[in-house]
């Protein structure tokens, strides 16, 4: 399979995925298993942008300013992952959808971005989008304690 | 616990050796210069020995040091008793009076901000520390030996009261 | 040259301003000059912030710089990160000096938002403020990154993976491990990025507790978050400087640094422990996952390991009887690894968990790394500046000024740096805008010493400003 092609399937995949909010007992998700399936969602996006994005290793590249979406997409993506949203998102689900596909379409600008720079730096941008989305899932808008 | 002067004295001793030896390693033979290749040849074969001996300090250092891990789960606190202890700006709750030689286990938790809960012994020494964070209790095991006056200070950057925030107890 | 110079200057620039609030500061604590408290912890919290910011601005410059060297950067997006960083300072600044902001730099949530005696809105620009610096560091970091990746054809490589498992093969085919200071820079950037991410996860999330008190933080994940940004950001100023050291010390001594296996394997070590090494910052959080303070001690122990057997040594190694000539380039070189050297066995020690307990924010903290940056990053900076001038206009300083150099920087500085180790030894915590017994008495022993760096380092821009003005016959660095 040429890696555009993986791409567009694992974008289409993606996309399905962020159709769950339909489903009924989405809304009693607790709130750090909505951040993983935000993970989940930005990972899609971000391998999607990878794959459709990919160029030959050691070419030249493009233009550095495309650092400049790479780097603003995923803290945009982080804000949309804002908590106490939910309330409002849980009663309206096609809100919600609309919030997961932005989330893949920053994920997507992400990678995609830092691959027009150069060949491999999505799968370090990406990844650390993707790690901020699970490290946020252990104390973003939830707080663990241990009885204190 | 108590040890800071120890730690002083210790790093006193690395800093001079390091400081000498680095001084002595630019200083020796300056006037002669040497090749590159003949430095080399000799810096290289005491790198390797060099590279085992630090790492053979820092494994052993780690082992030596285990054992005196302040943890709840490195020290036996069966059976203790508890004392609960609740920091707030700016001021610790906590008993005034504590028993001495007994097994003991701080419970330290805060109302608000992080703050630090840092015991000094009556000498002065800063003798034991645990953070006290909302949300979460902190177990510190602890058994006092020396009786007196117990100085507790925050050990956590709270807010403008910070430097103002102590209190104690008694070791009776 | 234009990006190097801009950014350097600009770093010392604030670097200087921070010294005379540092100096401030110690005057205070040691009774001399009246601050009132609120005003104490707001300019501790620009002291803080501004040094780490002027050293990595300063920093990067430089490394940018040896990075375009070798690859060619586009000089726009440098600009466009110094933008970011220009603003985060001005909104830093408008956060302290109007809003009166105090919680310090390293604000552990939910410290901003409780029982503050400044607006809402200080909270809200310093966040951003610091936000703004972030994003031009990680600009910054990903344009060396992907220009890395371009060159040198993938992360591996630019590791040099393939030069170490497989050398014979790999010199057969002509090819050359990456510089010393490529790897400095790809180390730098990939910690960068990832230190930058938890920085900015947490920020973000205290942004939007800023905008909305509904979303709730988990304080153990926070402070966890915080330290990984800053212990990481902190630390990586130092890999930033020791780039120069590769270059500017075979300048210096006449001689030539390779990149060998041992130096390329250390930098995977430095890649690995500067990251994880944050955790000794939480041995006093007993709830911490106790895995994580048994990986924190040893990473901290083996986060030495490339500092003394490979950088250091090596530095050593090309000083050691090359007939080098003490100028006040290669002094500041030396004098750096000094300091790196003390400055880390201090945190050596603290790292050492039931010593940390006799130590954690005591000022034994701020003396370790007050060491590590005004012995270690500082000098390596003035150091690849003094370098820089003494090549172009083929000369030197004469005795007497690096005498008075000298004496300010390292003799005020060991006096300075002292204080810090006896009181905090002594148990006097840090960050107390009114210390207990004997931190005044040290504090004013450090003030002492501190107006002596300054004698040394107002010495040292006199003096850099006279080598600036020589005329050009030199090549340059």
């Amino acid at each position: 399979m040429k890696p555009r092609t993986f791409g567009i399937l694992v974008l289409a995949l993606t996309l399905v995925a962020a159709l769950v909010p339909f489903l009924d007992r989405h809304a009693e998700l607790p709130i750090w298993q909505h951040h993983l399936l935000h993970a989940g969602l930005l990972a899609g996006g971000a391998l999607a942008g990878i794959f459709i994005t990919a160029r030959a290793r050691g070419s030249q590249g493009g233009n550095a300013f495309w650092l400049v979406p790479a780097l603003l997409a995923p803290m945009m993506a982080m804000f949309a992952m804002w908590p106490s949203a939910y309330n409002y998102f849980e009663a309206h689900p096609s809100g919600h959808v609309l919030e997961h596909l932005l989330l893949i379409a920053l994920a997507y600008i992400t990678t995609a971005s830092a691959e027009s720079y150069a060949a491999g730096l999505g799968w370090i941008v990406g990844g650390a989008m993707v790690f901020m989305a699970v490290a946020a899932a252990r104390g973003f808008g939830v707080s663990f304690g241990n009885g204190g | 616990m108590g040890d800071g002067l120890l730690v002083l004295r210790i790093f006193f001793v690395v800093a001079a050796i390091a400081i000498a030896a680095m001084l002595f390693v630019a200083l020796y033979g300056a006037k002669k210069p040497l090749p590159q290749s003949v430095v080399n040849d000799a810096g290289y074969r005491i790198r390797k020995l060099w590279l085992g001996l630090v790492l053979v300090v820092a494994v052993v250092a780690f082992a030596l040091t285990v054992p005196f891990f302040p943890y709840p789960w490195a020290q036996a606190s069966v059976g203790a008793r508890h004392i609960e202890v609740t920091a707030a700006q700016y001021a610790f709750v906590m008993p005034a009076v504590l028993p001495a030689d007994v097994p003991l286990v701080f419970d330290v938790t805060s109302q608000d901000v992080n703050h630090g809960f840092g015991i000094y012994a009556p000498d002065g020494t800063l003798f034991a520390q645990v953070q006290a964070m909302p949300d979460y209790i902190n177990h510190l095991p602890i058994e006092f030996h020396v009786k007196g006056h117990y100085v507790v200070r925050c050990l956590e950057f709270c807010g403008i009261g910070h430097a103002y925030m102590h209190g104690g107890f008694d070791v009776r | 040259m234009k990006i190097m110079w801009t950014y350097i200057v600009a770093g010392l620039t604030i670097f200087g301003l921070m010294l005379l609030v540092g100096i401030g500061l110690r005057a205070s604590q040691a009774g001399w000059i009246p601050i009132d408290t609120g005003t104490f912890y707001s300019l501790l919290s620009l002291h803080g912030v501004g040094m780490i910011t002027a050293m990595a601005i300063a920093g990067l410059g430089l490394l940018w710089y040896l990075v375009d060297r070798e690859i060619h950067l586009d000089e726009r997006v440098a600009m466009l990160a110094f933008a970011f960083f220009a603003i985060g300072v001005v909104v830093v600044i408008v956060s302290v000096v109007f809003g009166h902001y105090g919680a310090l730099w390293t604000m552990l949530y939910p410290l901003p938002f409780v029982g503050t005696t400044w607006p809402s809105w200080a909270t809200g620009a310093w966040l951003l403020g610091v936000a703004a610096v972030m994003l031009g560091f990680m600009l910054i970091c990903a344009q060396i990154l992907g220009a890395i990746l371009r060159s040198s054809g993938g992360l591996g490589s630019a590791l040099g993976l393939d030069y170490v498992f497989g050398r014979k093969a790999f010199e057969a085919a002509g090819k050359h491990p990456p510089s010393p200071q490529m790897l400095a820079a790809t180390v730098v950037s990939i910690d960068g990025l990832i230190g930058g991410a938890s920085g900015l996860l947490v920020g973000i999330a205290m942004i939007a507790h800023w905008l909305d008190p509904h979303v709730v933080i988990d304080p153990l994940w926070a402070k966890n978050l915080t330290y990984q940004f800053g212990h990481t950001f902190a630390n990586l100023t130092m890999y930033m400087a020791v780039a120069g050291i590769y270059v500017a010390l075979p300048i210096c001594t006449k001689r030539a640094y390779h990149s060998s296996i041992p130096l390329v394997v250390a930098w995977w070590g430095t890649l690995v422990f500067v990251i994880i090494a944050y955790f000794h910052h939480l041995y006093m959080d007993f709830v911490q996952w106790p895995a994580v303070q048994y990986i924190g001690e040893i990473s901290s122990y083996l986060a030495a390991v490339p500092v003394v057997v490979v950088t250091v040594f090596g530095g050593l190694m090309l000083i050691h009887r090359s007939g080098m000539k003490w100028t006040l380039g290669s002094m500041f070189f030396f004098a750096g690894m000094i300091g790196w050297i003390v400055g880390g066995s201090a945190a050596i020690l603290d790292a050492t968990i039931p010593f940390n307990v006799d130590l954690h924010n005591t000022l034994w903290v701020p003396a370790h790394f007050h060491t590590y940056l005004l012995e270690g990053v500082f000098l390596f900076i003035l150091g690849w500046v003094f370098v820089s001038l003494e090549q172009r206009a083929e000369a030197a300083s004469s005795a007497l000024v690096r005498w008075i150099v000298g004496l300010g920087i390292f003799g005020g500085g060991a006096l300075f740096l002292l204080s810090f180790y006896v009181a905090g030894a002594a148990g006097v915590p840090r960050r107390y805008a009114v210390e207990p017994a004997p931190g005044p008495f040290w504090a004013g022993i450090a003030t002492v010493g501190a107006l002596l760096v300054l004698v040394g380092v107002l010495a040292a821009l006199v003096e850099g400003i006279r080598l600036a003005r020589m005329r050009a016959v030199g090549s340059t660095v």
